[in-house]
């Protein structure tokens, strides 16, 4: 069966949505874990413990949100 | 002969183009409306007020031009509707189809949140490829306060939707097990860390995207206006980049759009997970006592 090329092309643009969201989410969740751990060793003067500990949980959580966004876009409807 | 020109061209980009200049110590840009007003009255303060606050008042502009069209579109509603109705109810359909493709029949009551941030991004975007009018969200100002809406908003419809207790349910992975409750802590972490990258990855693709394109094109219109210096002949060199421009401006605002509504449905998708684990043990708890329907 041949595809429909408009439902083609959106398919395209979806999946070109998918593919620019993975970098830039990859790259914020570690900078928001990192400052958020900085934070905390500011606050109870433990640097640099929280700040390894928030950019590793950054990185985890911009990992588990690409995941996330990827298998709600793979979902039929 | 050749390095003179090349030179020549060079120093003319740099002092004598007007479609292309440096801002203060930041990046070229391509003149607008209100830029052209302050080199043409350079003392006034009016100019000056306007100039400081043009992302601000490009925004406004953007946001009554919308509602100018719908407005006209909507004015005289006819049942087989025509010209701009037709326009505005097809807009419509297109963005309701979008979003109930992605969170299902529900979507719909998110359809007027999801339809007006991808029109006020998209025509925000657009504005920056007419000539003397300037995209706000080409600025980081404009770009994070629409994401910060939609972390509100998703936070907000969370709640509404879920419970408080729903919510905080979700916030900590919807544990159903002893293992489930004992990964609760770290998975709240993950979660409170996943959901401020939200607005700031939204904000910045957004900006960074638009910004990077009406650099290339303010770059590519002084070449345009060296090269005319020299070889007597318009080059509009920078002609390509409006086409870049408006497949960029098209893309950025539908991609927003798309991760509002996953975020949206990454919530619901919870709530329909949660109303069927709730029937379910309904279902159960009806066998058990008996009272199953018989066909």
């Amino acid at each position: 069966l041949e595809k429909d090329p408009k439902q083609e092309w959106y398919e395209s643009i979806r999946q070109a949505g998918v593919v620019a969201t993975i970098p830039i989410m990859l790259g914020i969740g570690p900078v928001v874990g990192l400052y958020l751990g900085k934070g905390l060793d500011h606050l109870w003067s433990t640097s640099p413990i929280f700040s390894y500990v928030g950019l590793v949980l950054g990185f985890l959580a911009a990992i588990r949100e690409t995941y996330r966004i990827i298998k709600q876009l793979s979902k039929k409807k | 002969m050749l390095f003179e020109s090349v030179a020549w061209a060079a120093e003319t980009a740099e002092h004598g183009t007007e479609a292309a200049h440096h801002a203060e110590g930041g990046a070229p840009h391509i003149l607008n409306i209100i830029a052209f007003l302050q080199k043409l009255f350079p003392d006034s303060h009016f100019v000056h007020f306007l100039h400081q606050h043009e992302n601000i008042l490009f925004t406004v502009f953007c946001a009554i031009l919308i509602s100018f069209f719908c407005w006209l579109g909507a004015r005289h509603r006819q049942m087989i509707p025509r010209g701009l109705q037709n326009c505005i109810e097809m807009l419509f359909e297109g963005l309701d189809k979008f979003v109930c493709g992605i969170i299902g029949p529900k979507g719909t009551k998110y359809t007027p949140f999801v339809g007006s941030v991808f029109l006020y991004i998209l025509i925000n975007n657009l504005m920056g490829v007419v000539p003397l009018m300037h995209s706000a969200t080409s600025a980081f100002t404009t770009t994070l306060p629409i994401a910060l809406a939609v972390f509100f908003y998703v936070q907000l419809t969370g709640i509404r939707e879920l419970g408080l207790g729903g919510y905080l349910h979700h916030l900590v992975g919807s544990p159903n097990d002893l293992i489930g409750w004992m990964l609760a802590p770290l998975l709240l972490i993950l979660h409170v860390i996943g959901e401020l990258a939200r607005p700031l990855s939204l904000a910045l693709r957004l900006f960074g995207n638009i910004s990077g394109e009406h650099v290339l094109m303010a770059i590519f219109m002084g070449m345009g206006v060296a090269i005319t210096g020299v070889i007597k002949v318009p080059a509009p060199i920078h002609f390509p980049f409006l086409f870049l421009g408006l497949l960029t401006s098209f893309i950025q605002a539908f991609v927003f759009s798309l991760l509002t509504t996953i975020y949206l449905a990454l919530l619901l998708s919870h709530e329909h997970e949660h109303d069927e684990a709730h029937g379910n043990d309904q279902h159960k708890t009806e066998q058990s006592l008996g009272i199953t329907e018989i066909n």
